[in-house]
């Protein structure tokens, strides 16, 4: 199997266009559907239609068959595509106020970026469903808060665990760049414990820094094994291709 | 009317200032025995202090702390030393640009709130232009006209955790009770819109225009939410509901203070916080205690007609609750931070010096 088999045959322009469109129509909507149906407050309209974009942007995210910088180029447009799109569509069709999106979008960015990296280079590793376990482990840790607060309300004496589970979902990371504390809203303060505990949001800069060292290592781990690989005989035409 | 009304405000200005002062509401004995339990829960709370003045890294505890020692029957001043005025400077080191007072971006109008009572109870005028702001910033975060919501929206008029956050009677009414310490402005809107917020978390339908409210006078949480069973009243809140009504302004007359009151009669009980059984507990203690000061009498009658005498039996339920290290804490449930030593000393010694006031 080649490597080339798993990734679309498009250009990367091209392929950007496509998956900025799927993603666009379906973030879209979704996040109109969910501002229409949930009394969401104004301060969390835009933390919403970011996660939103998120899901969007790993659901659609493309991997182009191209140089590693050619790669990096399209994932980095990408990340910045998809949000911004998503966001300013949402806006114009829903009517929330897009000044609420700035923070938490410049959030979705980073960690679309990241996902994006992780997505390309898991397919450079030949890695299969990537995409698929990246947005289950997103779904799963986006809703931790639901589904392991009675335990946190057992661990409560020790308030690091509500700290912990708080902080690997990455809703929070949006949140905590609008400095909001989605915990503590009505819908979330009726359906966990949370709210009544103890826990305390990380400084923004730990997730800013995560999401840069992953593409930093993506960038880097692209770069040498693209070299790597031109450096070598490739069989099926791969080394064209690269 | 207007003279109950004087009184009650002249009560709610006694508590506020914090005077502590010896009187024969209590048994003698068992107000040393409280004194004591005050003075042990103190120690732990010196003896837990950071080095910064803070406790729990928090500027709610640490207020909190503050103004458990400033209000105590020891009655400590900032001439007392660094564990008096190194929490005051933790408190103004936290001061922001938009008048609140907090560590954090969240939970900011409890923050404040809290931060407010206890500078005001220093007494020291070095701190009004902090606590002009810190008014500023309270009375802003209201729900209102500006905010998008009319008078009949059920949020309207209240104050929640800071942000767009929905409001809540508990921040209300830590929010009012700073204003009140603080001296605010009587006339200013916020006490009127107050009530309205107040009203509708009332299990009271003569007064509140929400379908779901009930009709035993007590309070929930916020308007049709209550964290306990269904939309029943509870201890916490309808303590916490009581003292914002007469904080802004309601009388012994208003019918909603009866209705409350009534629930307290009826429900009276310091064994658990009624209605929500152990969680809340010591919110429940903190509260009752400082409503009961308000509310102005010693004696409450049960509705089976048994008399009892609030300050004697929270006293003897919070010395009963004391850890041998002089502080407490729920171990029943850790909820709302009652597993927090710091925190729940200083509302117990804050209730204490409630009870031990006359």
């Amino acid at each position: 199997m080649t490597p080339t088999s798993r990734r679309t045959g498009l250009a990367p322009a091209t392929a950007l266009l496509q998956g900025t469109v799927a993603a666009a129509v379906f973030g879209v909507f979704t996040a109109c559907l969910a501002l229409r149906v949930f009394d969401v407050p104004v301060a969390a309209q835009g933390i919403l239609v970011a996660a939103v974009a998120l899901f969007a942007a790993v659901w659609f995210c493309p991997v182009v068959a191209r140089s590693a910088g050619m790669q990096i180029t399209t994932m980095t447009a990408w990340s910045v595509l998809v949000p911004l799109v998503v966001g300013i569509l949402t806006a114009a069709f829903s009517g929330f106020p897009v000044s609420r999106f700035a923070a938490p979008g410049t959030a979705a960015v980073l960690m679309i970026g990241a996902a994006s990296m992780i997505i390309t280079l898991a397919d450079r590793r030949g890695w299969q469903d990537t995409r698929t376990r990246l947005l289950l482990l997103l779904a799963v840790s986006a809703t931790s808060c639901l589904w392991l607060g009675p335990a946190a309300e057992l661990a409560a004496a020790e308030p690091w665990i509500a700290t912990l589970i708080v902080n690997l979902n990455p809703v929070s990371f949006l949140a905590t760049a609008a400095d909001y504390d989605y915990l503590l809203a009505t819908w979330f303060y009726q359906r966990t414990a949370f709210g009544s505990l103890r826990y305390e949001f990380w400084p923004p800069a730990i997730f800013v820094i995560s999401c840069l060292a992953i593409m930093l290592f993506s960038v880097i781990y692209l770069t040498v094994s693209n070299r790597r690989d031109v450096g070598r005989t490739a069989p099926d035409g791969w080394r064209k291709n690269t | 009317m207007k003279l109950a009304k004087h009184l009650t405000a002249l009560s709610v200005a006694l508590f506020v200032c914090g005077s502590a002062q010896a009187a024969d509401t209590m048994d003698p004995e068992l107000r040393e025995k409280a004194g004591r339990a005050v003075d042990a829960g103190l120690r732990y709370l010196r003896a837990h202090q950071s080095e910064d003045g803070s406790w729990s890294e928090s500027v709610g505890v640490t207020a909190l702390a503050l103004r458990a020692f400033i209000e105590s029957h020891r009655g400590y001043n900032e001439s007392d030393g660094a564990f008096i005025t190194r929490p005051i400077g933790f408190i103004m080191a936290n001061v922001r640009e938009d008048g609140s007072i907090s560590e954090i971006a969240q939970k900011k109008n409890y923050n404040t709130a809290v931060s407010l009572t206890a500078l005001a109870a220093t007494k020291n005028p070095d701190y009004a232009t902090t606590i002009a702001n810190g008014q500023k910033f309270l009375t802003g975060l209201q729900l209102d006209e500006p905010d998008g919501y009319e008078p009949d929206h059920k949020y309207y008029g209240g104050i929640g955790y800071g942000g767009d956050e929905r409001p809540d009677l508990s921040n209300q009414y830590m929010a009012l009770e700073a204003l009140k310490a603080t001296a605010a402005d009587e006339d200013d809107p916020v006490w009127d819109k107050a009530l309205t917020f107040v009203s509708r978390a009332q299990n009271y339908s003569e007064t509140n225009d929400q379908e779901w409210a009930g009709n035993d006078g007590g309070f929930v949480y916020m308007p049709g939410y209550s964290p306990h069973e269904g939309l029943e009243s509870y201890g916490g809140m309808t303590s916490a509901g009581l003292l914002s009504l007469l904080f802004a302004g309601a009388d012994k007359s208003d019918p909603r203070v009866k209705a409350a009151y009534d629930w307290i009669r009826a429900n009276y009980t310091l064994e658990e916080n009624p209605g929500a059984g152990k969680q809340g507990l010591f919110y429940y203690y903190n509260v009752f205690a400082k409503c009961m000061y308000v509310y102005g009498e010693t004696e409450i009658v049960d509705t089976n007609g048994v008399a009892h005498n609030w300050r004697e039996d929270l006293a003897r339920k919070l010395i009963s609750l004391q850890q041998k290290d002089g502080s407490w804490y729920n171990p029943d449930s850790p909820r709302w931070w009652e597993g927090n030593k710091d925190l729940v000393t200083a509302w117990s010694v804050i209730a204490l010096n409630a009870a031990l006031r006359d």
